[in-house]
């Protein structure tokens, strides 16, 4: 466990118990750089075909759902219509919209495909999102006070953070989180946690409330009043089936989120790490604050290769279903440098991220404290 | 600095634009787009064409005879269009000149372009081994200033390599009563010229009393063509001057690379032709030729086309410290190529990747400013 009370770093490029002299780390580096590079020179048809096809997937499922729920009668076609919505949502969000964001089709020159435009089917706003995750989350990935996804500023997952009474009932706000996620999500960017603290006022944050606004009002208008509106009568059930269908993306995606970055070996830092940080170090950062979960095909394509949480955070611009193959040869450069490499199961890393939570929700014994 | 305050606040009174972006998040054409065109390759919004035949030009030249669909307008003699091309999962577009004649548009619908194989020509390679017949590519409608502009002065065109094209079209499709112009072209080595017997019938028809092109009964007004080979060395003020001995009374048309054109326009300037007599236009991708070559800092510039600045002397600077000089506010978050915030659109040059060294190609194609490094003259959407 390499969380510690101590924040002095003997040198601002170090991390607490690196292994890594300053050449090995640069050799890390170049191993990495030339991993990545053979990947892009290969990329081509494939790849543009399979992130094509899961586009004609999701909104092709998202069209037999809303009619099953539309038309259903009866419990199963109702149910079955909410599984197909949801599905929909799952690829959209996790394997087109988080990745298409992230740039990883960028050198196709589709305008369909092009992070910067993009909008994705949830109530968190493009903009924001390429914000306040694919700059601030990947670029300071887990250090405390950098990256606001660690913990959402609700969490609390490491004595680094002082404890304090609220923290007993983190419990409670971590399956809050995990129900409302689209929403806990796209109020990321109003940074509630220093509104509170009195770091910044409402007043600095009304532009992004305004968009806020605008987006999540127009998903909610979707879902909650303008398909159901569509069924006359039978609105309640459309409404229920929309919303049955989101929460089954917020379950899905907040686990897969959680655990990605929150399972009991994901590490944090100090924020010095960031001074003139080296590209070694940064891969270094970015491969122990993450961790990744085994599965099929359809899993991962489902977590949208979040599954392969550590590729994606070493090479976040790689079209992810490119992670799979990469991922052993991480494993084999893990090994060489005698760094971790985070896996297991879904069951078992969400154990370890319900753990922590709980963990971290009492106040550090005097055996951590020593 | 980064900037993320710059949301557009527009707000569009346009219910049914709003309501598509509610229920699809884009427009509804968009939405659907994925799930027809594997249906039916020829629908969707964007601008069509049917290629109905490939026939070769030179050895190193094709034609490609298009059909495009029928929300394309047709076009000026001299005008371009774009070609954008899926190869190989990758878009890619560039320009071509259209050298058919209007009416082949007029009465059939159809139009021509010459497609001049580059060695490392991405686009043109693949027209030349790939593009089949009733292959269905993505065109824009016909573009660009560099057409006749008027006809009681006689004409002097100068054209260097494919740069024949836009005045091919100018030539074939003249006004019969135009007076006689004068054709420099000049190409690298025998059988290179483009369109040559076409334009020896040209060249001919001055002689023998056969023109189908221009329905002259004197045929004073056929034009005179003379074909330079640069091998026999670059043209020169004295060479021009032996071609066309008349210039200083002619509109002078010029068409080619970028070296092409300005060292052309030096040579006139030098000879002291005003500038009025002279529309030129440099072709954006010359052959999409790499240039590995760097060169010197007086011929770098970083052109913001949106804005309509321009910077000199771009050396060790990326685009986006480029367009944060120019003050153009462009957004960005990590700087080091992680986040993409940066991401822009390049519309022509070529720029290097700090990370990797690798040098892009010359078209239209999105980069990221923070890790772009301009070489010679680049253009960017900003
Ligand atoms: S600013 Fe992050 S990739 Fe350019």
């Amino acid at each position: 466990m390499t969380d510690s009370l101590s924040q002095t770093t003997p040198h601002p490029h170090s991390s607490p118990n690196m292994p890594l002299n300053a050449k090995q780390l640069e050799q890390f580096a170049q191993e990495l750089d030339a991993l990545k590079e053979n990947i892009m020179a290969d990329l081509g048809q494939t790849d543009v075909d399979h992130i094509r096809h899961i586009m004609r997937l999701s909104r092709g499922s998202e069209i037999v759902g809303r009619t099953l729920i539309h038309f259903s009668l009866d419990p199963i076609t109702w149910s079955l219509g909410v599984i197909g919505l949801g599905v929909s949502k799952i690829l959209e969000n996790m394997e087109l919209g988080h990745n298409i964001m992230h740039g990883q089709y960028d050198w196709t020159n589709d305008p369909q495909l092009n992070s910067q435009t993009y909008e994705w089917d949830t109530a968190c706003e493009s903009d924001s999102w390429r914000y306040t995750h694919n700059y601030e989350h990947h670029t300071y990935t887990n250090i405390r006070g950098k990256d606001r996804d660690y913990g959402y500023g609700l969490l609390r997952l490491s004595h680094d953070i002082p404890w304090a009474p609220r923290h007993l009932a983190q419990f409670l706000n971590f399956i809050g989180l995990t129900v409302f996620f689209q929403w806990g999500v796209a109020l990321h960017e109003l940074e509630i946690e220093r509104i509170v603290r009195r770091e910044i006022s409402l007043k600095d944050k009304l532009p992004f409330l305004k968009r806020f606004l605008r987006k999540g009002g127009k998903q909610a208008f979707k879902d909650y009043l303008f398909f159901p509106l569509l069924a006359g009568p039978f609105a309640p059930k459309v409404f229920l089936g929309n919303l049955a269908a989101n929460g089954l993306r917020n379950l899905w995606a907040s686990s897969v989120i959680f655990c990605g970055h929150f399972t009991e070996g994901a590490q944090s830092f100090p924020e010095s790490v960031c001074e003139n940080e080296t590209r070694g170090h940064w891969y270094y950062r970015q491969l122990l604050g993450a961790g990744n979960f085994t599965g099929n095909r359809w899993l991962h394509i489902l977590t949208g290769h979040l599954s392969f949480q550590i590729e994606h955070h070493l090479f976040p611009d790689i079209p992810a279903h490119r992670y799979a193959e990469i991922s052993p040869k991480i494993k084999d450069i893990c090994e060489t440098y005698g760094l971790p490499y985070n896996t297991g199961s879904f069951w078992s890393q969400y154990k370890t991220v319900v753990q922590r939570v709980l963990k971290y929700s009492l106040p550090p014994t005097k055996a951590a404290l020593a | 600095m980064t900037e993320i305050n710059e949301h557009t606040d527009r707000q569009t009174p346009d219910f049914m634009a709003w309501l598509q972006s509610a229920l699809f998040n884009r427009k509804a054409v968009e939405y659907f787009h994925p799930l027809l065109t594997a249906l039916n390759p020829l629908s969707g919004p964007e601008l069509k064409a049917q290629v109905l035949g490939v026939y070769s030009e030179t050895n190193s030249a094709k034609r490609l005879r298009l059909k495009p669909r029928d929300n394309w307008n047709g076009f000026l003699p001299g005008q371009y269009i774009s070609i954008t091309l899926e190869v190989n999962g990758k878009n890619i577009q560039r320009h071509y000149s259209i050298c058919s004649e209007l009416a082949l548009w007029e009465n059939e619908g159809l139009i021509d372009i010459a497609v001049q194989q580059a060695p490392n020509g991405e686009m043109s390679n693949w027209i030349a081994h790939h593009i089949k017949s009733n292959a269905v590519i993505r065109i824009s409608q016909a573009t660009g200033e560099f057409t006749s502009k008027e006809n009681a002065t006689p004409k002097l065109f100068i054209a260097g390599g494919s740069g024949i094209t836009a005045i091919f079209s100018m030539l074939i499709n003249r006004d019969s009563d135009d007076p006689a112009p004068t054709v420099i072209y000049t190409a690298r080595g025998e059988g290179n010229h483009l369109f040559k017997n076409q334009l020896t019938h040209l060249n001919d028809t001055k002689m023998k009393t056969r023109n189908n092109l221009v329905n002259n009964q004197t045929n004073d007004n056929a034009p005179s063509v003379i074909l330079h080979d640069s091998i026999d060395g670059r043209l020169n003020e004295k060479t021009i001057r032996e071609y066309c001995p008349d210039l200083a009374d002619r509109s002078i048309y010029i068409c080619g690379s970028h070296k092409f054109t300005s060292g052309i326009n030096q040579i006139l300037s030098d000879i002291g032709i005003e500038k009025e007599a002279i529309h030129s236009e440099a072709f954006i991708n010359s052959g999409d030729l790499h240039t590995t070559a760097t060169l010197p800092s007086s011929d770098s510039l970083i052109e913001f086309t949106r804005s309509k600045t321009q910077i000199q002397d771009t050396r060790n600077k990326t685009v986006l410290e480029l367009a944060e000089a120019a003050q153009l506010n462009p957004k960005a978050g990590c700087r080091s190529g992680i986040c993409h915030q940066c991401k822009c659109r390049k519309t022509s040059g070529i720029v290097m990747n700090a990370l990797t060294g690798v040098e892009s190609s010359s078209g239209m194609e999105d980069i990221q400013a923070c890790i772009s490094f301009p070489i010679g003259h680049v253009k960017i959407e900003l």
